[in-house]
């Protein structure tokens, strides 16, 4: 896959599978339901008398960043959950922003990437999340739809490749 | 080292000639690439598993509304997630 893109866009897509996984993973163990799901996130939230002002400046910047990726007031669950750790929330949400808002690839095309690598994953929270996301965007039902039969086709390729051990034969 | 050998393209059966002739066709204008590539020809001993799978495959690289590009990033990341090499 190159189409055009190069060697510093590659690394901005490889940077954002991993991030996302990494939160599909954490978002998973945390057992974090998006908004409006039903059960409790296994480290409850941090009561306002918690957090402490470099937290709830971080807190601030999510939020206005947040709400306007996914047309919702508020803090998303998954950044109150890590705001109890000041330097794990705040390396992971400048990478967040990095890696998300900022790069040679188009925005909404990230979001598609990261509804495929939460699907993949199983990540019931990171698909809501980009879904939010591609739906504040302007995508509809079908355009989404199309995502999940990339996402069914390579899911299938990949276990074909994996299982007849086929060896690569496409370079850049 | 493959499960299966790939088949060179003088050996594919008749009934998966003319499918082997229209990817290589898509192959060339998306990927730049002459030869079948390996994945497709994985598939040459069985050509209606072969045919099912490029109608998937046109149905869900090539047509709709998502840019092509769009969907090769998600195919790829999807292909990272799943640690598969090829």
């Amino acid at each position: 896959m190159r189409m055009g893109i190069d060697e510093k866009g590659i690394t901005e897509l490889i940077g954002l599978v991993d991030h996302v996984s990494g939160m599909n993973k954490v978002a998973h163990g945390l057992l974090l339901e998006y908004d409006g799901d039903p059960g409790a996130p296994l480290l409850p939230y941090p009561e306002n008398n918690e957090i402490d002002s470099p937290v709830r400046e971080l807190l601030a910047d999510v939020e206005a960043v947040e709400s306007g990726r996914l047309g919702r007031p508020g803090v998303p669950g998954y950044w109150l959950s890590l705001a109890r750790n000041r330097h794990y929330f705040e390396s992971t949400w400048k990478k967040h922003k990095l890696l998300l808002d900022e790069g040679v690839l188009e925005l909404e095309a990230k979001a598609a990437v990261g509804l495929g690598v939460s699907v993949t994953n199983g990540c019931k929270y990171f698909i809501r999340y980009f879904h939010a996301a591609l739906v504040n965007a302007g995508w509809n039902s079908g355009r989404i739809l199309e995502v999940f039969g990339v996402v069914d086709h390579y899911n299938s390729f990949n276990m074909l490749a994996t299982g007849m051990q086929i060896e690569s034969d496409i370079r850049p | 080292m493959s499960t299966i050998r790939i088949l060179d393209e003088d050996e594919v059966p008749e009934a998966a000639r003319e499918l082997v002739k229209r990817i290589k066709t898509r192959e060339k204008r998306v990927f730049g690439i002459d030869a079948l590539s390996n994945i497709w020809g994985s598939m040459t001993y069985y050509p209606e598993y072969m045919k099912a799978n490029w109608e998937r495959s046109r149905a869900t690289m090539q047509r709709g509304d998502v840019p092509p590009l769009t969907k090769e990033m998600v195919a790829s990341a999807v292909s990272v997630t799943n640690s598969c090499e090829y």
